[in-house]
């Protein structure tokens, strides 16, 4: 699904990637466990293309990631990292902007689906009215998981997404996660994570 | 009525016992003070000299010459201040700005200077000069504005650009508030317009003996024209940065950068 081939990248005169190998077939779960400034969040920018490689290839699907299909590739992920701002000035509103984008015009924004989610994620429906200036951090987290998983992306790129959650939510989501039926990377420096088997601990 | 510059000299006496005076709150501002009056001085004494020349000769390819020397100066200094890269910017700038400029001179022109030679001296200096000047305050906002807030929020460019938004869905915000707080002085500045300060041009033609009705048309017709330019200059500027400041794979190009 995801084949990382020789990967080398040196960011600042940093060497982050020496020839770094990797491959995650369908619906693994890794958990990417490393101490700060190993470059896990880089990793996972590197496989979206969102930092330019030295040299080495990004193969998803059997495609190689260049300019040209790279595009259509990204429609495969979803990404979030650990500093998003919403804009638009209600997250109701902000859902609607991200169901309004042209490639997104298919698919069909249900409110059940929205709010069993909310539901799920311990979050109150009043949070849809709210400014996304007043959400805590752990609410923007749970709700771009939301948006994330309204869309159905096959491949989840999650970077410290439980960080802002008090513990029991912390494992509330992890469960939720654990149970989807997606490829899933995630970087966190959560312990709670190493609890449940779901997750291939990698590093390198 | 005329001024002579010895009765200006005169000015400098009391300005300069303020500056000293002011060392009582430890402002100590002399040297600045001289280098800055001594550069105003001096530069508007060479645009009279020029303008002397450029008016008597009154001709359309001397004047042509200079409007593109002010658009490039203009251009160069939007890159200076927003700390940019010359060779990348210089160009794609050049042409939003002259864009501006000509489409909307070429408008004013033929809708309120109609009776008017296009390249009368009289004319077209000093009116692209007040366009051009604005033009060059609304680039500073807006590409500050625009950078800083897209580095700082490159996690969530990253993010709508994966949740599904192309390139542009995914800039709009950033341009959007660019735009607005590029703007926003302008507007502030019409709403109060006349209120405590008469506006520059219209003072001028005041003392120089036009009548105050006179000057109050050209005063609008001007601040029209010049919210257009900001405006429209917005445009264009934001059709060039979408263009040139982000590769293929949408990321912001860090060689745009000085």
């Amino acid at each position: 699904m995801i084949k990382l081939e020789k990967i080398n990248l040196t960011l600042r005169q940093q060497p982050i990637f020496k020839n770094l190998n990797l491959h995650i077939i369908k619906d693994k779960k890794i958990l990417l466990k490393m101490p700060s400034g190993a470059g896990k969040s880089t990793l996972l920018k590197v496989i979206m293309g969102y930092i330019p490689i030295d040299n080495g290839n990004i193969i998803i699907d059997k495609e190689i990631l260049d300019k040209n299909n790279i595009d259509s590739l990204r429609q495969k992920f979803a990404y979030i990292s650990q500093n998003i701002f919403f804009t638009e000035e209600s997250v109701e509103k902000y859902i609607e902007l991200i169901f309004s984008f042209k490639r997104n015009k298919d698919i069909k924004l249900s409110n059940s689906n929205l709010y069993t989610l909310l539901e799920k994620f311990d979050l109150d429906k009043n949070i849809l009215k709210k400014s996304p200036l007043l959400l805590s951090g752990g609410e923007k987290q749970r709700i771009a998981l939301i948006l994330v998983l309204l869309l159905d992306r096959k491949i989840l790129l999650l970077d410290e997404v439980t960080s802002g959650l008090d513990h029991d939510l912390k494992i509330k989501v992890i469960e939720i996660i654990k149970n989807l039926n997606k490829t899933i990377i995630i970087s966190s420096h959560d312990n709670q994570w190493l609890d449940y088997d779901e997750f291939e601990v990698v590093g390198w | 009525m005329n001024i002579s510059f010895f009765n200006i000299f005169f000015l400098l006496i009391p300005l300069f016992l303020l500056i000293l005076g002011l060392k009582i709150f430890k402002v100590n501002l002399i040297k600045r003070s001289i280098i800055s009056i001594g550069r105003m001085i001096l530069q508007l004494f060479l645009v009279g000299i020029y303008l002397e020349y450029i008016f008597k000769l009154n001709n359309w390819i001397v004047n042509l010459i200079y409007l593109f020397l002010m658009i490039t100066i203009a251009s160069i200094s939007t890159i200076d201040m927003v700390k940019l890269n010359y060779k990348k910017i210089i160009l794609p700038l050049f042409c939003s700005i002259f864009l501006s400029w000509i489409i909307i001179y070429a408008l004013y022109q033929s809708i309120i200077l109609h009776n008017i030679n296009f390249f009368e001296v009289r004319y077209i200096i000093p009116i692209s000069g007040m366009l051009l000047g604005n033009v060059l305050k609304g680039q500073i906002i807006f590409l500050n504005n625009f950078f800083t807030q897209i580095k700082d929020g490159e996690e969530s460019y990253f993010y709508i650009i994966s949740m599904g938004a192309t390139k542009f869905e995914a800039l709009r915000e950033f341009y959007r508030r660019s735009i607005i707080s590029s703007l926003q002085p302008d507007l502030a500045n019409m709403a109060t317009i006349g209120l405590v300060a008469l506006p520059g041009m219209m003072t001028g033609q005041i003392l120089a003996g036009a009548s105050p009705f006179i000057s109050i048309k050209y005063q609008i017709s001007i601040t029209l024209v010049i919210f257009s330019i900001r405006c429209l200059s917005l445009i264009f500027t934001t059709f060039v940065i979408n263009q040139i400041a982000f590769d293929k794979f949408s990321r912001l190009r860090k060689d745009i950068f000085r």
